[in-house]
């Protein structure tokens, strides 16, 4: 069962906190050349918009990595802390890293996301 | 008769003592004056270990003076102009030259240790950086002496620093510490290689030791935290010297660009002298739990957290300068949210300590004592997080009371139980418990009743860095308990340096693995022998002392891999970074004293740039690069006797690898990281000046057009196709056409160089006017200045194949050469996207 999973590779695990720092970095760099260049009528639509659809596909990508991370986890038989010198336990111990690292950055996703929301407005 | 110990006939055992005779000729320290030559992790890490805390201890009598000066109000023990000096270099040096520098001085010390390894990758590069640091801390530290310190806080605020103080403190700030900042990314680049690509075999990447982990993902923070630094200082001197307006209102620059700079830096700064420490509790904490540390797991995936989150909390030191409310919001939320990965690992390790067994020792009194320091610390942090507070709060001493405690929590109080927990293997003595308790109950008293104070005296207002405060404020007694507890503290640390004379002065040394830990370092024999581990082990655990059963003896008897030097030269073995699956023996280099010829003249360019003495620092400049290129032409990519090697246990490497299993490589592809996140800082202040200003957008219209700008983009991506297929025509012995290909690249790079500068000449743009001609002559500089470096690199290539040190199957020069190109075209490619498209073209 291990053996139908694709490569593991260290990048794997920073793909959720990059989805995080892009989503940090899409959020703040939208609302400060909106509010900046293109706020007439200081109406929150297009902040919720743009804050709407940057978070979910930020939280996309990390659900994906999530589950592909508990999918890896799953495989084989070995048993926690993983830590023994063979394919499985590292598998085992990186899906479980990866789907915990996704966790992580889907509450910090969240938590912009929701004083976005909250204050919606350039002032 | 302990069991399973194999009694050796006497062939193998004089075969082992042959072994030994050969792994010490290989790996001899000189002697005499002859010592500072050596660049190995043992001596490398000790003196940077010893010349961090002599800052420290500099740094800390700093802070007494301070405290002196302010027990009472209205004192006059030391003028205003003299405390801004010293708060500003207590800062400085505190952070600078002593919390950086010690973790990397930790991690040099120990980390081949860990990994079972000789020594790091790149031996002359940790001593090179040694060396620089040791420059350019004396420089800044020793300005202090002239009155010539910088005073205007160790972060420096424009316009204060580029208006209000001509003086040529702020030089010696921004210039000591930029070449300070390049021996932190250079000691990065070693980490990172050194954890990914040094391991012993078996020590797949669920194995290695947590502080591994720390120290990797601490390495790669320092990539991307120091280069906006290092932009932000650019910006500020070219300010300084030559009256560029980055920071000045009238002519269209800001100076909270300069904070959002030191800030991106500032905040994963102290996550990255932070982690380290938490490294130290995490490996501390198991031995003395007698347990492996619970939820390794999570702990990693908190420090990988922690490690991105810190990233995004920097302008919540900017709370207070008018930024629009759903900044704020959204960096006061990234700045509570960090305390979640944190807490994390403080769980793990109390979970540990509560399921294992609790054995008393100094060590574990300093971890204890840091993790209660630490969460007092952390939650006064996340009352600042929250912006109203933070208003009432910022720059006040509420803030000093914070930081002090995450610092010392956090991160000394770690360190002093490291350097009691290590002491044996460093100085091969252990310290004393007796000195060693006193010595803690007294620094966490002092501590305690000098900066738990400072809370209150915020809080009823007495403000940050003022060298006085009248009686009427009503916290005179306040400072005046500060004071006394600094005293106190203070003498916590005499006694830890009477402790350390002492202990190296006594004759007796500590038994091997004294605290019976479980992880790798401790294989070391006690006093040290200099080639390290006797052999690199294979692996099969977390903690292989505690689980490997014969695991010392067969360390010690030569039984895995490289148990010999038989060519007599240091060597240790390069693995691949998940599986650790050897992939090449490594011949590391010697004694040299080119390093410190490298750092002398690095550090006399930037010291005779703070004083303007051009031509001086020219000259030293140009010797700089001289070093540098014969180091690269001795030291580096050797061509080996032979192809491989045996290294025991029937395993044959090759010697010498090219491409991206290399060492070389990485360290090519980690420092370009790091240039290139200093490049997009520049491009960065690009973009905020035309977001802030509306002054930016009319002035774009004035240069540097389209032509030239696109011009030198394509040539420098003709340069590295150029370079590339060179690199190809040398894999196939193509020599003639080799050497006609590089020198057509290298002509693509000086048009191209001269391309990008023609767009602001022929258009006449003067930096001193606005910050838009002064940010497209930066950016432009960038571009020219790194073009420069690749036509150096390319006539390098040419050379090493003309002497044939470089042939068509030993060519690691080319094959690094060209990645550097790939990085000088993508730069090339956005520098002229923005100026010569932005925002004109959209």
């Amino acid at each position: 069962m291990v053996n139908n999973l694709p490569p593991f590779s260290l990048w794997h695990l920073i793909i959720s906190p990059l989805a995080w720092a892009l989503h940090f970095l899409g959020i703040y760099i939208f609302v400060a050349i909106y509010c900046a260049k293109f706020n007439k009528d200081n109406s929150p639509v297009p902040i919720l918009i743009g804050m709407s659809l940057i978070t979910l596909i930020a939280l996309l990508i990390v659900i994906r990595e999530c589950f592909a991370g508990y999918k890896r986890h799953q495989a084989g038989v070995s048993s926690h802390p993983f830590n023994l010198a063979n394919p499985e336990d590292r598998n085992r111990f990186l899906g479980r890293a990866r789907a915990l690292i996704s966790g992580l950055s889907a509450i910090a996703i969240l938590y912009t996301a929701y004083a976005v929301f909250f204050i919606r407005s350039c002032q | 008769m302990a069991q399973g110990i194999k009694i050796m006939n006497s062939k193998e055992k004089q075969e082992r003592l042959s072994q030994e005779k050969r792994l010490k000729k290989a790996w001899l320290l000189p002697k005499g004056w002859r010592y500072w030559s050596e660049v190995n992790n043992s001596e490398v890490g000790l003196w940077y270990t010893v010349t961090s805390l002599c800052f420290f201890f500099f740094a800390g009598i700093l802070a007494l003076l301070m405290r002196i000066q302010l027990a009472f109000p209205e004192n006059n023990f030391l003028s205003a102009d003299s405390y801004n000096q010293i708060f500003t270099m207590h800062g400085t040096v505190m952070m600078f030259l002593f919390a950086i520098p010690i973790f990397e001085a930790f991690s040099i010390l120990l980390l081949p240790q860990m990994l079972g390894a000789r020594d790091l990758p790149f031996p002359r590069l940790s001593a090179y950086g040694f060396w620089c640091f040791l420059i350019g801390g004396i420089f800044v530290c020793g300005s202090l002496f002239f009155g010539a310190a910088p005073k205007g806080g160790w972060f420096m605020y424009p316009p204060l620093t580029t208006s209000y103080q001509p003086g040529v403190g702020a030089d010696i700030w921004l210039l000591g510490l930029t070449f300070i900042e390049v021996a932190s990314i250079a000691a990065a680049v070693e980490l990172i290689v050194g954890i990914l690509k040094c391991r012993p075999p078996g020590m797949r990447i669920n194995l290695i030791p947590i502080y591994a982990w720390y120290i990797l993902i601490v390495a790669i923070m320092i990539l991307f935290a120091f280069p906006p630094l290092i932009a932000g200082d650019v910006l500020l001197e070219m300010e300084r010297a030559f009256n560029w307006p980055f920071f000045d209102t009238t002519r269209g620059g800001d100076p909270l660009l300069w904070q959002h700079l030191f800030w991106i830096f500032g905040h994963p700064e102290v996550y990255i002298i932070f982690l380290p420490s938490v490294a130290l509790l995490a490996t501390i904490i198991p031995t003395f739990s007698r347990l492996p540390l619970i939820g390794y797991s999570w702990v990693v995936l908190s420090a990988v957290g922690v490690g991105f989150l810190s990233f995004g909390l920097w302008v919540h030191h900017m709370f207070t300068t008018g930024l629009p409310g759903i900044t704020l919001a959204i960096f006061s939320v990234a700045s509570q949210a960090v305390a979640i990965p944190t807490g994390v690992q403080l769980f793990c390790f109390i979970a540990t300590l509560v399921a294992g067994k609790f054995i008393h020792s100094v060590p574990m009194l300093f971890s204890l004592g840091g993790i209660i320091t630490f969460v007092v610390g952390g939650l006064t942090g996340v009352m600042v997080a929250v912006v109203p507070f933070n208003f009432q709060a910022h720059d006040s001493f509420f803030i000093v009371g914070h930081l002090h405690y995450v610092l010392i929590g956090g991160s000394l109080f770690p360190i002093l139980a490291g350097i009691y927990y290590y002491a044996p293997i460093v100085m091969g003595k252990k310290l004393s418990d007796i000195k060693g308790k006193w010595c803690f109950w007294i620094i966490f008293i002092g501590f305690n009743i000098t900066f738990f104070p400072m809370h209150i005296s915020g809080l009823l207002g007495m403000p940050r860095r003022v060298f006085t405060y009248p009686k009427e404020m009503g916290v005179s007694h306040l400072n005046l308990i500060s004071t006394i507890g600094a005293f106190i503290l203070a003498s916590g640390f005499l006694i830890l340096i009477w402790d350390l004379i002492s202990s190296k002065l006594k004759k007796q040394h500590s038994e091997r693995n004294p605290w019976k830990a479980g992880t790798l370092e401790w294989t070391m024999e006690i006093p040290d022998r200099m080639w390290g581990v006797r052999s690199i082990p294979k692996i099969k655990s977390r903690y292989p002392l505690w689980d490997q059963e014969r695991f010392v003896e067969d360390v010690d008897q030569g039984k895995f891999y490289l148990p010999d030097a038989a060519e007599e030269m240091r060597e240790t073995l390069i693995t691949s970074p998940i599986d650790a699956v050897p992939q090449q023996c490594l011949r590391v280099p010697g004694p040299t004293f080119i390093t410190h010829w490298a750092a002398f003249f690095t550090g006399g360019f930037f010291i005779f740039a703070t004083y303007h003495w051009w031509t001086l620092a020219i000259t030293s400049g140009v010797f700089a690069l001289f070093s540098i290129l014969y180091w690269l032409w001795t030291g580096s990519a050797w061509i080996p006797e032979k192809k491989v090697k045996d290294v025991g246990l029937n395993q044959t490497l090759p010697i010498y690898v090219s491409g991206p299993q290399a060492v070389g490589w990485w360290a090519m592809c980690i420092t370009m990281l790091a240039d290139f996140t200093a490049f997009i800082s520049l491009i960065f202040g690009y973009f905020f000046y035309w977001t802030v200003r509306e002054d930016f957008s009319d002035m774009t219209g004035s240069g540097p057009g389209i032509f030239w700008p696109v011009l030198s983009a394509i040539l420098f991506i003709l340069a590295y196709l150029g370079t590339r297929l060179s690199k190809n025509l040398n894999r196939k012995n193509h020599r003639k056409s080799f050497y006609s290909t590089l020198v057509i690249s290298t002509l693509f790079s000086i048009f191209g160089i001269t391309a990008i500068f023609m767009g602001p000449i022929i258009f006449n743009m003067d930096p001193t006017t606005h910050v838009y001609p002064a940010i497209v002559w930066v950016l432009v500089g960038w571009t020219g200045l790194h073009g420069f470096v690749g036509i150096i690199m390319q006539f390098y290539c040419l050379a090493r194949r003309w002497a044939g040190k470089m042939t068509a199957e030993y060519d690691a020069d080319i094959t690094n050469v060209t990645l550097y190109f790939v990085f000088l075209a993508l730069t090339s490619i956005v520098t002229s996207a923005v100026i010569a498209g932005f925002p004109e073209l959209i």
